[in-house]
């Protein structure tokens, strides 16, 4: 290899390297865990654009006193040169001593907003006048205070969904000065299929299931009987009136016939696109779920078993939504395997 | 990096961010409109009057067609009443102007950032038209009112109280500018000074004043001795050794005569003269701070023996600078009080005997008169102050006007004058006796400040006088206003009325305890005001050289003050960055126990620190791994500090009491002091 483009390539490498010191952008400068603190040699700090008009009125005021020789013009120049210059320390030292902790957020269908719990938190006993996490209002942290706030990030695929990073900012105390830094504190949101605006009716269950409830001959969502509440139960189905009588929490069991048994089939939903296949899926379990079904969830490798509730329509939609097509038994056509969770 | 969404939304300042940021303007602007044209200041005033009006009732805002006409009156009003916009008042008068209209056109935070950076340059422009130390002050107050209402815009939209934030923004203003005042300091000392303006847009001194002209005429120097201006300050480096009524100080030497007209030589007149001075005694060095004249020439005591750098000396004993002295200036000069000047060429005879068409018969006939048993020159002197002296001759400076003869008026009619007409009644009668004679115009006397050791030289002791040429002993001065009888100078009439103080000068002695008390302080004025124009305005390249020296570090010029500066800058900077990193300490008493446990740990090892996600008892379990000597006497104190710190009840004074107990004792001992057995790597 010619000795110019060996050293043509270094020079590359170092500009490389120099932007991403720059820009800090380093991919693995973090470890991925649920709190993250910053760093001084992580901290920016760059003048905003009034910092840089400021910077051109100083310049202007210096040059002009320099050249008339005025030394009180030179005095009150400095004096506002060297308080911009202060005011850039404070600026950088209000990211100093922080740390965030991200939660897991509630799931969210594709397309909607994730949200993700965050709180920041001053770990070096200093009052910060003025932070902000961009994307949320800005706030303010007293001395080893703490200080809870949401960010919010849009989805477009499905599955889990982490938090990429947090960037901390202010602009503390006059505007001219904007310190940032990156935090990536770990934390996901699952993201459930989008569901589609319409799906076909699931395939009524034909044969007779041993396990179903309610099924007495009479017509479908006939009441049944009381069942003690279960978490995770709808509260539509709640007996107010047995809880007003101090009954505690009662349930009113409606027996569906044999046709209000569902499963929510991935072999009877024919779509070539998987995705678009989950998505008439979930459709089908928020239907089945509106309707108050008892609906099962079959997919390649995944099997649930039929249920009523929240708590299983958020089990149906979690499969869903970490559905993978190349796992190993999920290879289509392949048959369903036992039920796992 | 991704584009951060604006921290800073662009929302409209709230009323009274509008109020502040008007009142900061019309505050900076108010001492500059007595400055400007009235037409100019009206405008300011007007905008300023519509800007409260459309504060109070916002629906009179003005909109941008009517912003537009406005800007284009403020604009036209300034170009006609200065017929133009270069130079200082008309500049000033823009900017103002443009500043008031934009004041008007804020519609949100955004735009009155813009203006309160903007007011940066009006509050340096300031210094253009006054440079009193009360200026500064209130240009500095002004510098941080405007640092608050920048803080102010950065506060949340959600406020505290009122009366709370106006408190924080100006508290955090005036912090950042009391810290920001040592590196203010490093720079005004160490920033390298221009000698000379890079270039120049017709921006007048603002202190030329009106001072000797470079010529003589009767009347001419009447005007000065009822102006109490300041001409210049002189400090000595040794005690000069003379009284103060004795110093001339030597301005303008005047060779020709025309009409009633003395004037100075041009260049080339005399193109044979050489200087030819020989001191007689010990030269005095001194310091010399003048104020501006608009003139070349700088006055120097006696007979000055050197020129300043930018500065040459002529022949004829004049200190001449290459620029003239447009603002007040500082000068290190060296003068001889007992000299002798020896050295008359051809043409300089030639002009010192050159006679004007003013002189009359009579004038002719008293020189011959004294000349006609052909005596030698200094006779002839002593005759001339003789007929001064023993005719009616009175000094006044009430002066009749007199007419193209006034010489000859004077000396057979009025016989009433001030020292310019002595000075050249004598040069033409002693010119017309054949003795070479000019005059020598400058100051005679000055005060004698006791506080600062200067001495203050007037406009009232504007002074004339004579040298005549004696052969042998050269060029002698002769002070024709002397030979004056003391009873004739007129004492208490028009002097005392003009209050002019030269030369029947004020007498200490004469004065009440009361007056004299008001003369101490106004003379300790006086020495406050000299430290502040010799340190603060007239710090100069030449200051910083001189400071250079004193350091040793003199070669280096420039490149020595830069790194200076850049040295004392870092190094202040890095000191704020220390003290900012530093932990405050924490003001709950059961933290700050904790917090001193901590730096034990610290100091005692690094690895020892906790980790900022680390609870105290996590923390505990690994300093037991690490050093397990510690074990027995950290546990008491985590135990304690978790009893008080995550007990449901508050902290009680005893558990209190012993936390801080059990900290005092512990003693983690210094990394050397390891014994080999405790660290787990050896162990």
């Amino acid at each position: 290899m010619p000795r110019g483009s060996q050293l043509a390539q270094g020079l590359r490498l170092r500009l490389r390297r120099l932007r991403q010191r720059l820009t800090g952008w380093r991919p693995h400068a973090v470890p991925r865990s649920a709190e993250a603190a910053t760093h001084h040699r992580r901290i920016y700090i760059l003048p905003t654009k009034a910092g840089l008009g400021y910077g051109l009125v100083l310049l202007a005021t210096l040059l002009g006193a320099l050249n008339y020789q005025n030394n009180l013009g030179l005095l009150l120049t400095f004096l506002m040169i060297s308080t911009a210059l202060v005011s850039m320390h404070h600026c950088w030292f209000q990211l100093l001593g922080l740390s965030v902790r991200a939660r897991e957020g509630l799931p969210v269908f594709a397309g909607e907003r994730a949200r993700f719990p965050l709180s920041v938190r001053d770990s070096a006993g200093k009052a910060r006048p003025q932070l902000a996490v961009v994307g949320a209002a800005p706030f303010a942290l007293a001395a080893d205070g703490e200080v809870h706030l949401e960010l919010t990030r849009p989805t477009r695929r499905r599955g889990p969904l982490a938090l990429d990073r947090v960037i901390l900012e202010t602009r503390y105390p006059f505007g001219l000065f904007r310190a940032w830094t990156e935090l990536r504190p770990f934390a996901e949101v699952l993201v459930y299929p989008k569901p589609a605006a319409r799906a076909p009716q699931p395939p009524m269950l034909a044969r007779f299931d041993q396990q179903g409830r309610g099924d007495l001959g009479v017509g479908a969502e006939d009441y049944v009987g009381p069942r003690a509440y279960r978490p995770g139960d709808s509260p539509k189905q709640l007996d107010w009136k047995a809880y007003a009588r101090e009954r505690g929490l009662v349930v009113k069991q409606f027996g569906g016939d044999q046709s209000a048994r569902v499963w929510v089939d991935w072999e009877a939903v024919p779509s070539p696109d998987v995705e678009h296949r989950l998505s008439l899926l979930a459709r089908q379990v928020l239907d089945a779920d509106a309707l108050n079904y008892s609906y099962g969830l079959r997919l390649p490798g995944v099997s649930i078993e039929h249920e009523r509730g929240g708590r299983h329509k958020h089990r149906c939609l979690a499969a869903l939504a970490r559905f993978d097509a190349g796992a190993p038994g999920a290879e289509p056509g392949a048959e369903p395997g036992s039920a796992q969770a | 990096m991704a584009r951060a969404k604006p921290l800073l939304p662009a929302d409209p300042p709230d009323q009274r961010q509008l109020i502040a940021a008007t009142a900061l303007f019309g505050l900076s602007a108010l001492p500059l409109l007595f400055d400007l044209d009235a037409r100019v200041s009206a405008f300011i005033v007007g905008m300023l009057a519509l800007q409260g009006l459309g504060i109070r009732f916002p629906r009179l805002r003005p909109g941008m067609l009517v912003l537009g006409l406005l800007t284009l009156v403020g604009g036209l009003n300034v170009i006609d009443a200065y017929r133009g916009i270069a130079g200082q008042g008309p500049g000033t008068a823009l900017l103002l102007s443009m500043v008031a209209l934009k004041l008007l056109e804020v519609r949100n935070k955004r735009d009155l950032r813009v203006l309160l950076l903007v007011l940066g340059f009006v509050l340096v422009l300031q210094f253009l038209f006054d440079d009193s130390p009360w200026r500064l002050a209130a240009m500095v107050a002004l510098l941080v009112g405007a640092f608050a209402l920048l803080r102010d815009l950065t506060l949340p939209a959600h406020p505290p109280a009122r009366a709370a934030r106006a408190r924080i923004s100006l508290r955090s203003a005036a912090v950042m500018s009391a810290q920001a005042l040592p590196l203010a300091l490093v720079l005004f000392v160490f920033f390298p000074r221009l000698d000379a303006p890079l270039w120049d847009l017709g921006i007048e001194n603002p202190h030329a004043v009106t001072g000797l002209k470079d010529w003589l005429e009767p009347g001419s120097i009447k005007d000065l001795v009822v102006s109490g201006e300041d001409v210049m300050r002189v400090r000595f480096d040794r005690a000069p050794g003379m009284p103060v009524e004795r110093m001339y100080w030597r301005g303008p030497v005047l060779w020709h005569a025309e009409g009633n007209r003395f004037s100075p030589a041009r260049p080339g007149d005399f193109p044979e003269a050489v200087v030819d001075v020989e001191p007689l005694a010990d030269p005095l060095d001194y310091t010399a701070l003048l104020e501006a004249t608009d003139q070349h020439w700088i006055t120097a005591l006696d007979w000055p023996l050197a020129a300043p750098p930018g500065a040459e000396l002529t022949a004829d004993g004049q200190v001449l600078a290459d620029q003239p002295i447009d603002e007040r200036r500082m000068f290190r000069l060296r003068s001889a009080t007992a000299y002798r000047v020896g050295a008359l060429s051809l043409e300089e005879e030639a002009a010192a005997l050159a006679l004007p068409d003013t002189v009359t018969a009579r004038m002719r006939a008293l020189a011959a008169s004294w000349t006609a048993d052909d005596p030698p020159p200094e006779t002839v002197v002593e005759r001339a102050l003789a007929h001064f002296n023993e005719q009616p001759f009175r000094y006044s400076l009430l002066a009749p006007d007199m007419g193209p003869r006034a010489m000859d008026d004077f000396l057979f009619d009025s016989q009433v004058g001030f020292c310019e007409h002595y000075a050249a009644a004598f040069t033409l009668l002693m010119r017309s006796a054949g003795i070479p004679t000019r005059i020598a115009l400058g100051y005679l006397g000055g005060e004698l400040n006791p506080y600062s050791g200067d001495y203050i030289v007037r406009q009232s002791e504007a002074h004339a006088w004579t040298e005549v040429w004696l052969g042998d002993k050269g060029w002698t001065r002769v002070d024709p206003t002397a030979a004056v009888a003391a009873e004739r100078v007129d004492p208490d009439g028009a002097l005392a009325r003009l209050g002019a103080g030269a030369p029947a000068r004020f007498r200490l002695d004469d004065r009440s305890v009361l007056g004299r008390a008001v003369y101490d302080l106004h003379l300790m004025l006086d020495a406050a005001n000299v430290a502040w124009r010799q340190w603060v305005i007239g710090f100069s390249h030449f200051k910083q050289q001189q400071i250079l020296r004193n350091l040793g570090l003199g070669a280096l010029r420039d490149l020595g003050l830069v790194a200076l500066m850049a040295l004392a800058g870092a190094g202040i900077m890095l000191a704020w960055g220390l003290w900012l990193g530093h932990p405050a300490a924490p003001a709950d008493p059961v933290r700050a126990a904790y917090a001193h446990f901590q730096r034990k740990l610290r100091r005692s090892d690094a690895r020892l620190a906790r980790h900022p996600e680390e609870g105290p008892l996590d923390h505990l379990a690994r300093i037991e791994h690490l050093r397990p000597d510690l074990a027995a006497t950290a546990a008491p104190v985590v135990q304690a500090y978790v009893r008080l710190r995550y007990a449901p009840a508050s902290p009680t004074a005893s558990g209190l009491a012993l936390l801080r107990e059990r900290v005092r004792g512990f003693r983690p001992g210094r990394k050397g002091a390891w014994r080999g057995g405790s660290t787990p790597e050896r162990g």
